[in-house]
């Protein structure tokens, strides 16, 4: 709802205002201060608009950095914003009297900006609900509750609401994380003095805004409760909404527990299981709130039941703007961010700090309060929260249903659109492979792995839950003091820290109890098991829950980056991959180190949030190191990146870093935490940059896929062309007749001569030819002793051309890089059984050529029998006419044995079949010789070519990888995740 | 047992090296070398061939000074150590990282006999101190005649300091490890380091420095962790001291450990015997098994020499003496009246161009001394793709068969060498074949006997015509009738003459099988001498290259024998 009611702003605005602003006036003392707020957030919007929430960082940083200790000048930057939110939060909560001034404060610091509109809207919508009161008694109380005017009409149940109310708004402020400490305690205690009183109103107005921005939001009210502090709730969870932009929904639950009670905050982390619950969520999360409030508590179930019947109209009007809230939903978001900070840091700069430190205090407090509500309850009643959430969303179908189904509108088209792209790239980069060895290939397989690992980490989950808490992995050197640090963040020995490297082996999440179901249900790198202890296992994450630690916060305590052990450091680049911010642990002796750097520039090339902690620091190094420090970040491009100094100092009894020491960084996240905005706007920066990152990235893989491609190709190419040659042999020893002329000759003679008598004359006819040939040539015939079987011939002479090719196939790939890592000893030679193939091959030929002349001759056979020809004795002669009609051309020689065999073996075939029949069964005969041959080589080649197969040329992978790219960045572009202003 | 003790024992007593032997193992990788750079691919020697450089380098500069490098990571405080070992600021020191960027050093004694070792090493002149030690007392001269040597890190985002201190961990004598409390874990000290400085555990001393900042509980089991990934790295037995540049008390350790090895002036030697042995244990891999140089066995020579003879014409050739000796003998002890006509026919050696007379004959100008005639070619015919296919397979299988009992590495070598006179093959074998004395150069003494007997037989023949003829004109012209002998009722002239005729015919007939035997014997005896020749040159041309390769393959053998010998 927030989100809406942010988003609201730009488009729901104008649709809910122009109705409303009659009603929103009438509202009046928040209006009023709804008005104020407005040309703040205005003002400081335009300077937001400059850039997210990061752009102003990195101004503060540029700012605070030259300062040597970057202590002080570190906080204002980011925190600073959030900070200053919360500051005004806490004020305005802890401090009663301050209330005046925070309800405007808050104004501003909400989504005041929108709420000009908002308040309109707002007002209009609390007046729809009147409308309906009449109709259901207990929707109008609730409805008022909604509205801040409402309150005043109903006192007694208002009270309580405006309490909640209070609360949520806190919350939704301070945002999931920072609010736990403000938001618990202050609520309680503000609660019953602020009733009734103007400035609860005012707080009241400040959260009213929001239930008119997101029209789900009065759904919601209406659904959860027809108590005002259910409308609390609901409008709370408004705000949240418009701090986290889709992910509204979630994050409003939170946001409402928070109102309800601090359990409940924390427990509405899961939307789906909420929704599942459904009513009974509901129920449950009234009993729940029951618990914590103990009036609202009989309200609660009530509302449940009836409210529903009660939003169902009210759901008809908010339908259409729900629909408008969630197109709007992403700018909004982040420019209320800006405005809230920017307005803030630049009013009281000094207030925030004091504030928030005011606040630690307070949180301490506030951490017994939520210890109250009992975190497993919490959990519980967070699911039911959250189940609310989506039901503020789906209002249309049911007001008081909870669990009313998702609606539709909820995830934009482009979000929807950006994950689907998402996944596509996902499935590609992951289906492409880089089986060669290539200079490029290992960084390639690497990358791609990363990516791969990256989007089901983080980019998919986070992008389907943007209001999901932030995540903070604390990723360092060895021995940095990460775990140290981790620790004194939270204020308890959460994860081990020691004196042995590395100490930290398999990561440890702290977060707040009401997150803990986030990163429990293992959306967020899901190749971790969730484990409740300490383990070593690096596959396994530890779920820590640390109630000091504020909601919307959590701490990754990563394995460190350089050790020796190696699954460390994959883990580790794993866990920063997640980040929603990388806090880098360095210290005064390794800032230096060359792989931290390595591993900072790819978050800076990712888009990564980073902020530094510089550990260890020696006091009197301080100044030096951090200035050195500060000049390689700007060197690096990463001037805008926040660095906190560290004194190197003694631990305390726990092990803890002395609260003194972490202050700045303590407080720089309670901001952090406070401002939903903020960590939005963290959030979504670095989710957009690792979006935008991937496009360089998959073109890195790209190109790798088509050098891939490119070797591939080229070590085809070689084998292509040492199998030419051999095929080039073949066909000219098949040419040059001689090879099978001597057997074949013999054979024929045995065939043909049926009668001894006519071989002998044969021979002798032939005897004499040679002898004849040879006079007239001068040139001896060879001896007969020269013509082995053909067979035999045929098979060595395959059997030499394979062994040459694949001994230049192997030097071939040898020469090459890539050929030479798929060269394996057997490939040196032919393939063991190719001789056994290749008489197979010869045989098979033969037949083929007996079959050929048996159809060919057909009806002659009968004449060739006549001529003592057997069938045999013809495929012979035309094997022979094969060899011995071509053996003319090269060799005299040839004519040697060839004139006397050729032409008495013509004369008599030429009887039989005609001279033209001869010539076509030799030929036909020879060029399905030599295609056996050549399925036998290609076979042979196949071995090679078989191994560059898994390239996949013709998918090319390089262009499919670019083209998903392309499609994430088209619908990244779309989502305009940090673009808001437009 | 103190630390100090326990480096005592490591470096003392019976690990000393012996400098003859050193030498001797050097050569002997020298004989390695010349023997292998032609077979092996270069990468597999690289290693070798620098440290045979660096070797002879280091051996010719002052063995009277131990060359120390302290090595580390950036912040290490490798510097610090330097300095509280000089016990002078030396080497600047700081807190901005990387610090120090070109290796300092510092002498303990004169300068002078130390600066071609310095220069040898690449120590700029300007960052070389000296230690005298006249200044202290007698308080360093212990550590006389130590060069200290102060490196830039390897391990920051300087990539150049990484290089510089990766030439001179190749040149220094002695290393001493300086991690600290934060950095001991770090991978690229370990992989990239540690790891390879596992065969040089004697000339290794890790320091686990800024030893302060510990308590002594947490010290103990830092070193006790220390010496657990040193053993994984395999530098077992390695000291390991805690050491702290701001607590001169706890140097002791170290300086303990320096004094000992300068004293002992043998870290170069250690340095360099280690270096020995990881370069023979890479190299160990290109030596296998023994390999006779006779491995390629009968079997595969026959094939192989089975081949070349099909392919260099052998059995036609020995038909051809077969036709030649039928040819001859015919001619020799047919029957004169047609002799002649055989003699029309071509002699079938002559017409394959090969040579009738006995090769000795040849030798007859004095002008060769040294030798034989020019051979002729033969007018054998050329050898066909599949007799070329075949002897391509048998020189690949003398190749395979000679490979086959060592590495693998060898192979390529084998292969080539085997196949480094193929193209003289042909004619060697043409050569081979025409040179061969194929027995047909002396008529058999039967052809002679024979033929006197046909030339008396014929005679006979004659003379019986002539008398008759004579009678005959005697008659016609009417002289006096001769009253001719008569042996039984045959007139002795027509027995002359039907007799001789007969027995001419019955003789050369009765003569055939004898001379077809002789003719199948003598085409035997060719083909036998021919396959004598052509193995000859199957030997020379193809298996003694081989042999060559593996007889080079038994040199490195021994020679890495020596270098391995310890």
């Amino acid at each position: 709802m927030t989100t809406h009611g942010e988003a609201v702003g730009p488009w729901a605005t104008p649709a809910v205002a122009d109705p409303l602003p009659p009603r929103a006036q009438t509202n009046g003392a928040p209006a009023a201060a709804g008005s104020p707020k407005p040309d703040k957030s205005s003002g400081t919007a335009a300077d937001p608009t400059t850039a997210g929430p990061s752009t102003q960082a990195d101004g503060s940083d540029s700012g605070a950095r030259p300062e040597p200790t970057a202590t002080a000048p570190p906080k204002p930057e980011w925190p600073p914003t959030t900070a200053a939110t919360t500051g005004n939060v806490v004020t305005t909560k802890s401090e009663q009297p301050t209330e005046p001034k925070t309800p405007d404060e808050w104004d501003t610091a909400d989504d005041p900006a929108d709420e000009d509109p908002a308040e309109s809207a707002p007002a209009a919508a609390e007046a729809a609900p009147p409308s309906n009161d009449p109709a259901t008694p207990e929707p109008p109380p609730a409805d008022e509750a909604t509205s801040a005017d409402a309150v005043d009409a109903d006192s007694g149940v208002p009270k309580t609401s405006a309490p909640a109310t209070a609360r949520s708004t806190a919350k939704t402020e301070t945002g999931t994380a920072t609010p736990i400490p403000t938001d618990a305690t202050d609520v309680d205690p503000a609660a019953p003095s602020r009733t009734g009183t103007a400035s609860t109103k005012a707080e009241t107005g400040t959260a009213t805004p929001s239930p008119t921005d997101t029209t789900d939001d009065d759904t919601a009210a209406p659904r959860r409760s027809g108590t005002a502090s259910t409308k609390a709730e609901s409008r709370t969870a408004a705000p949240i909404l418009a701090d986290a932009a889709d992910s509204d929904g979630r994050t409003a639950a939170p946001s409402r527990t928070g109102a309800a009670s601090a359990d409940e905050a924390t427990a509405a982390t899961k939307r789906i299981p909420a929704a599942k619950l459904g009513t009974t969520d509901e129920a449950t999360a009234a009993a729940k709130l029951g618990t914590t409030d103990e009036p609202t508590a009989p309200a609660g179930p009530i509302a449940g039941k009836k409210p529903r019947p009660v939003a169902k109209p009210a759901a008809g009007r908010d339908q259409p703007r729900a629909d408008q809230p969630l197109r709007a939903d992403e700018p909004t978001l982040v420019d209320q961010p800006i405005s809230a900070d920017e307005p803030t840091l630049a009013a009281e700069p000094t207030r925030t700090d004091e504030p928030t430190r005011a606040d630690r205090p307070t949180n301490a407090d506030e951490s017994p309060l939520r210890d109250e509500p009992a975190t497993r309850p919490v959990a519980a009643s967070g699911e039911t929260a959250t189940g609310a959430t989506p039901a503020t969303r789906s209002r249309p179908e049911s007001l008081a249903a909870v669990l009313a189904p998702v609606p539709p509108t909820e995830p934009p088209a482009a979000v929807g659109e950006l994950a689907g792209a998402l996944s596509r790239l996902r499935a590609t980069i992951g289906g492409t492979t880089y089986p060669l060895v290539m200079p490029s290939a290992e960084e390639g397989r690497r990358i791609g792995a990363a990516l791969v690992a990256q989007l089901d980490d983080y980019l998919l989950p986070r992008l389907a839950r943007l209001d999901a808490p932030l995540l903070v992995v604390v990723g360092g050197s060895t021995g940095a003091g990460k775990s140290t640090l981790v620790n004194s963040l939270v204020r308890a020995p959460v994860t081990k820290a020691g004196v042995l490297r590395p100490t930290t082996r398999s990561p440890v999440l702290v977060s707040h109890p009401s997150d803990s179901p986030w990163f429990r249900n293992g959306q967020l790198l899901p190749g971790l098991t969730r484990t409740a202890e300490s383990s070593t296992d690096p596959q396994t994450l530890q779920l820590v829950s640390a109630p000091a630690l504020g909601p919307g916060l959590a701490f990754l305590d990563a394995p460190d980056i350089d050790s020796v052990v190696d699954r460390n450091r994959q883990l580790a680049a794993q866990l920063l991959a997640a980040a929603d911010l990388w806090l880098f642990v360095t210290t005064a002796s390794r800032y230096a180190d060359a792989v931290p750097w390595e591993l900072l520039t790819t978050a800076r090339l990712r888009g990564t949030v980073i902020a530094l902690v510089l550990d260890r620091v020696p006091p009197e190094a301080a100044g030096e190191v951090s200035a050195h420090l500060t000049e390689m970040l700007t060197a690096r491009d990463m001037g805008a990146a926040p660095v906190f100094v560290l004194p190197e100092s003694t631990l305390d009894g726990s092990g803890l870093l002395s609260e003194e020491v972490t202050r700045p960084l303590h407080d720089w996240f309670a901001q952090l935490a406070a401002d939903g905005n903020a960590r939005a706007a963290v959030v979504k920066q670095t989710l957009d940059g690792a979006l935008a990152a991937l496009g360089p990235a998959v073109a890195g893989l790209a190109e790798a896929a088509d050098e891939q491609a490119a070797a591939a190709k080229a070590l085809d190419e070689r084998i292509t062309a040492a199998y030419r040659t051999s095929r080039r042999t073949m066909a000219d020893g098949l040419q040059d007749g001689r090879l099978l002329r001597g057997e074949v000759l013999a054979r024929w003679q045995e065939f043909i001569g049926t009668g001894e008598f006519l071989r002998t004359l044969e021979s002798r006819v032939g005897q004499l030819r040679d002898k004849i040939v040879a006079t007239v040539t001068g040139r001896p015939a060879p001896g007969r002793n020269l013509q082995a079987a053909l067979e035999s011939q045929l098979a060595t002479l395959l059997r030499g051309v394979a062994s040459d090719a694949a001994e230049q196939a192997y030097s071939a790939w040898q020469a090459h890089p890539a050929g030479a890592a798929l060269l394996e000893p057997g490939l040196q030679g032919p393939s063991a059984d190719l001789p056994q193939r290749a008489e197979r091959m010869i045989r098979d030929w033969q037949l083929y050529v007996l079959d050929l002349v048996r159809s060919e001759a057909g009806d002659k056979r009968v004449v060739a029998r006549g001529a003592a020809y057997a069938v045999n004795g013809i495929g012979l002669t035309v094997m022979i006419a094969v060899f011995t009609s071509t053996a003319f051309i090269p060799t005299g020689a040839e004519l040697a044995v060839g004139a006397g065999t050729t032409i008495a073996a013509q004369k008599v075939l030429e009887a039989i079949f005609g001279d033209q029949a001869i010539r076509t069964l030799a030929t036909r005969a020879r060029e399905e010789l030599l295609a056996r041959v050549n399925v036998l080589l290609d076979a042979e080649a196949a071995r090679f070519t078989d191994r560059t197969a898994a390239v996949g040329i013709e998918l090319k992978p390089g262009a499919t990888l670019r083209q998903a790219a392309a499609d994430v960045e088209r619908s990244r572009e779309e989502v305009a995740l940090t673009g808001t202003q437009s | 047992m103190s630390l100090a003790d326990r480096v005592k024992q490591a470096l003392a007593g019976d690990d000393r090296v012996d400098a003859e032997q050193l030498v001797a193992r050097l050569d002997a990788l020298q004989r390695f070398l010349r023997v292998t750079d032609p077979l092996l691919p270069d990468n597999d020697l690289v290693a070798a061939h620098t440290l045979v450089e660096r070797a002879g380098s280091r051996l010719a500069l002052s063995q009277d000074h131990t060359v120390v490098a302290l090595a580390g990571s950036t912040g290490s405080g490798k510097s610090s150590l330097f300095n509280a070992l000089a016990r002078l600021k030396l080497s600047p020191v700081g807190v901005r990282r990387p610090t120090t960027g070109v290796a300092h050093a510092c002498v303990w004694g004169p300068l002078e006999p130390a600066t071609r070792l310095l220069d040898w090493v690449g120590v700029l002149p300007r960052q070389r101190f000296i230690r005298e030690s006249a200044l202290d007392g007698d308080d360093e001269a212990a550590l006389r005649g130590l060069v200290l040597l102060d490196l830039p890190d390897f391990d920051s985002v300087e990539r150049g300091h990484r290089l510089e201190v990766d030439r001179l961990l190749g040149l220094v004598d002695q290393v001493v490890w300086v991690v600290d409390p934060q950095k001991y874990g770090d991978r690229v000290l370990h992989n990239a380091y540690l790891r390879q400085f596992k065969q040089h555990s004697d000339i290794t001393i890790v320091v686990l420095n800024q030893a302060d900042r510990l308590s002594p509980a947490d010290t103990d089991i830092v070193i006790a962790d220390l010496k657990r990934l040193l053993e994984e790295d395999g530098l077992t037995g390695v000291p390991a001291l805690a050491t702290s540049a701001k607590q001169p008390g706890m140097l002791t350790d170290l300086r303990e450990a320096l004094e000992k090895s300068v004293a002992e002036r043998q870290a170069a030697l250690r340095r360099l015997s280690g270096d020995l042995d990881v370069v023979a244990e890479q190299l160990a891999t290109t030596i296998g098994p023994p390999a006779a140089e006779d491995e390629v066995d009968r079997a595969t020579v026959r094939q192989l020499s089975d081949a070349l003879a099909t392919s260099a014409g052998v059995p036609a050739v020995a038909a051809a003496t077969a036709s030649a000796y039928r040819h001859r003998a015919i001619a020799s002890t047919g029957w004169p009246l047609v002799r002649g006509i055989r003699k029309l026919r071509p002699d079938p050696l002559k017409r394959l161009h090969l040579s009738t007379t006995k090769p000795d004959a040849a030798v007859d100008g004095a002008g060769r001394p040294e030798g034989e005639a020019p051979v002729a070619r033969t007018s054998l015919p050329e050898a066909d793709a599949a007799q070329k296919s075949a002897v391509g397979l048998c020189v690949r299988a003398v190749a395979a068969r000679a490979a086959a009992p060592i590495p693998q590495v060898w192979a390529p070598a084998l292969n080539t060498a085997s196949r480094s006179r193929l193209g003289d093959l042909p004619d060697a074998l043409d050569r081979a074949v025409a040179k061969t004395d194929l027995g047909m150069s002396r008529k058999p003494f039967w052809w002679t006997a024979v033929g006197l007997l046909q030339w008396l037989f014929t005679l006979a023949a004659v003379v019986g015509l002539g008398w008759l003829i004579a009678g005959y004109a005697v008659r016609v012209l009417g002289l006096p009738e001769f009253h001719n002998p008569a042996v039984g009722e045959v007139p002795l002239p027509t027995l002359l003459l039907l007799g001789g005729l007969l027995l001419g015919a019955l003789l050369a007939l009765a003569l055939r099988p004898i001379v077809n035997l002789g003719a199948k014997r003598a085409g035997r005896r060719a083909e036998q001498r021919l396959r004598g020749s052509v193995t000859e040159v199957a030997r020379e041309y193809v298996v003694a290259p081989v042999r060559e390769v593996l007889n080079g393959y038994a040199q490195a053998r021994e020679a890495l024998t020596v270098v391995r010998s310890e």
